[in-house]
């Protein structure tokens, strides 16, 4: 059976930062599957390369810029991107696909859904726009994982 | 024509400051400052909140060493209180104490430092990363992320949280361990202890002196005859029998030959040794060890400092590692290069520490909270941070309203040894109106060494990017570097 990691990430004290961790959260109530794992975390470190090598298929979920706020996109992370950039604390998806792979000799298929952001100021709410697209995002996530609305209702 | 460089921002350490270098007409290096430019303020915004809240709201301060705030909180609430917390309690406190000093010190030495000492100082900063050690040394990836993951667990399995757990409150802890819990962590330590002593292996391999007879050095001897090698004091706290102690004890003044100059220094009195001085050029505060003055009683804290004060650590593998390193030097070992020598001999200590703590009986007692009201109008609370001596003092109304707060912080206590740290590098490295790679990263590995928090220290928010400025006698910037 494939075994599938989603990782909500982003700051609650930071506005529409916090949306992939509120999305997680929200799919943790509503995906039950001993084959799913659901991971929430303020941001993305080297440890979760040893996580997600035991994976099959990994979602990550965050927040974005962009043009229109509310606005989803989803996408396939690209295993092989090289990153070429100074790590402090923390590691966009990409970087964290790269250390499994060099470290643990397996990445998982990997895809990150966003969402634009209005606004990443000192608030522990989501702006309008992101907190109405917040049930889409949720969605985006279930059509990856293939995760049928009947197995919800059950 | 006298010229400055400036560095800023600084990369891979926590905060945000930049550095200075003031050159004198011939070029040469006539002095350099530690900037730390960011400020947030927590000992304002506590005031008027009860002081129940201290340990969760302080912890806030930080999302790396959130527990030392928190031990420090609750300590200084204890006090409040005016209760003795029951044993089990200080047992758990001490346990996740450790599990932060492991995760910290992980993340200082295997994904911070790692990639200047793995690759070199002089790698193309491209390569300098995490990603060049992974390629270059994988199984010390591996062993990093292994060792961040462990101290994570204790934090996580003890407290419910990795970061900002609420644990640890006023009088004691809010629920007990189980033995599911205990079990789990207790399972996992024969591997990190075999992890951090490969790690150990390595570093001191990496400094013993290789080439021709004549010619053998180590190949980090420029930095460590450089990296902040200086005459100061040493302060920390010991146990009432001499050995490492992160949670508890008395203050202990060590200077640079060794001897000790104050002993058994009660820390709820550290106003009558320790004093602060402010410069206009920074937000983060100049401690000084009072009795000598300013600047003369600079002093430092963190794993350096531990090594130096004590008599033992107390556990039998570290111990054995202490008396290697005390071998570096008949006095105290003076280079800020061997702060990460000093990390992973901690790291060694906490891992058996943990296990001695967790295998007590008591552990699993489910009487970990003493219930009472504010007694006193006063407490402080002091314990050991990953990155040196962590003091919270608070004062309340009879209410248990918050009036007033003072923290000094770890970091902090480091200030003037990092800003002499950074001029002595940038005296050996720096030379002329020419910005090298090689040199820009030394000025800033210096500071690298000490593992500041800055978001800690000065209670500011943010990650630490670094930039070099070159400024000519009459302040004009005449080059710059800046990464971020």
């Amino acid at each position: 059976m494939s075994r599938t990691i989603i990782i909500g990430y982003g700051n609650p004290l930071r506005g529409d930062d916090a949306v992939g961790y509120y999305a997680a959260q929200k799919l943790s109530e509503l995906v039950k599957s001993e084959d799913i794992t659901i991971h929430t975390c303020h941001q993305l470190t080297p440890e979760l390369a040893a996580d997600i090598s035991r994976y099959d298929k990994a979602v990550f979920i965050d927040a974005s810029i962009g043009d229109t706020p509310g606005t989803i996109t989803t996408a396939q992370i690209d295993p092989t991107h090289i990153p070429n950039r100074t790590f402090s604390h923390q590691l966009d998806p990409e970087s964290v696909l790269t250390c499994s792979q060099a470290l643990y000799d397996r990445v998982p298929v990997a895809y990150l859904v966003t969402i634009d952001a209005d606004s990443f100021g000192y608030l522990e709410d989501l702006s309008g726009p992101v907190k109405a697209g917040l049930s889409g995002l949720v969605d985006a996530v279930l059509e990856i994982i293939k995760y049928k609305k009947t197995e919800l209702m059950s | 024509m006298a010229k400055t460089i400036t560095i800023d921002p600084l990369t891979r350490i926590e905060g945000h400051g930049k550095i200075t270098i003031h050159l004198n007409d011939n070029g040469i290096v006539d002095n350099a400052f530690f900037h730390v430019t960011q400020f947030r303020g927590f000992e304002k915004l506590c005031e008027g909140r009860p002081f129940r809240e201290m340990p969760s709201l302080m912890a806030r301060i930080c999302g790396i060493c959130p527990v030392a705030h928190l031990i420090a909180g609750a300590k200084a609430c204890d006090q409040i209180l005016a209760v003795q917390i029951p044993r089990t309690a200080t047992l758990l406190r001490r346990a996740i104490n450790l599990g932060q000093i492991i995760q910290s010190h992980a993340l200082s030495f295997f994904y911070l430092s790692a990639p200047d000492l793995v690759l070199g100082m002089d790698t193309d900063p491209a390569d300098r990363n995490i990603f060049g050690v992974l390629k270059e040394n994988p199984q010390m990836a591996r062993d990093g992320i292994r060792l961040r993951q462990f101290g994570q667990s204790i934090i996580e399995m003890l407290a419910g949280e990795r970061v900002h757990p609420a644990w640890i409150i006023a009088g004691g802890m809010s629920e007990p361990c189980t033995q599911e819990k205990r079990d789990a962590i207790l399972s996992q330590i024969p591997e990190m202890q075999k992890i951090v002593q490969r790690n150990l292996d390595w570093f001191k391999s990496s400094l013993i002196q290789t080439g021709q007879s004549s010619l053998r050095v180590s190949k980090f001897r420029d930095e460590i005859r450089t990296f902040a090698n200086l005459q100061s004091l040493f302060l920390g706290l010991v146990n009432d029998t001499g050995e490492l102690d992160f949670y508890d004890g008395k203050i202990r003044v060590v200077d640079s030959s060794g001897k000790i100059i104050a002993d058994k220094l009660e820390p709820s009195n550290y106003s009558e040794f320790i004093a602060e001085k402010i410069e206009p050029w920074s937000y983060l505060k100049f401690p000084y060890y009072k009795p000598r003055g300013y600047p003369e009683g600079i002093y430092r804290v963190g794993p350096l400092a531990r090594l130096n004060i004590i008599d033992r650590c107390g556990t039998p593998q570290a111990d054995l590692e202490l008396t290697e390193f005390r071998g570096l030097s008949r006095g105290s070992v003076l280079s800020s290069f061997y702060y990460h020598y000093a990390r992973l001999i901690e790291i060694l200590f906490a891992i058996e520490k943990v296990e001695q703590l967790l295998s007590e009986p008591a552990i699993l007692d489910t009487h970990v909270k003493a219930i009472a009201g504010p007694n006193n109008l006063e407490g402080v609370g002091v314990a050991e941070a990953p990155r040196g001596t962590l003091f919270h003092h608070y004062q309340v109304n009879n209410e248990g309203i918050m009036q007033w707060a003072n923290l000094i912080i770890a970091t902090g206590n480091n200030n003037l040894a990092m800003n002499k740290g950074i001029l002595q590098v940038a005296k050996q490295f720096v030379k002329g109106d020419k910005i090298e790679e090689g040199m820009l990263n030394r000025v800033e590995a210096v500071i690298r060494a000490f593992d500041p928090c800055l978001s800690c220290s000065t209670h500011a928010v943010g990650k630490m990017p670094l930039q070099i400025e070159l400024i000519n006698n009459d302040g004009e910037v005449v080059n710059s570097l800046r990464r971020s």
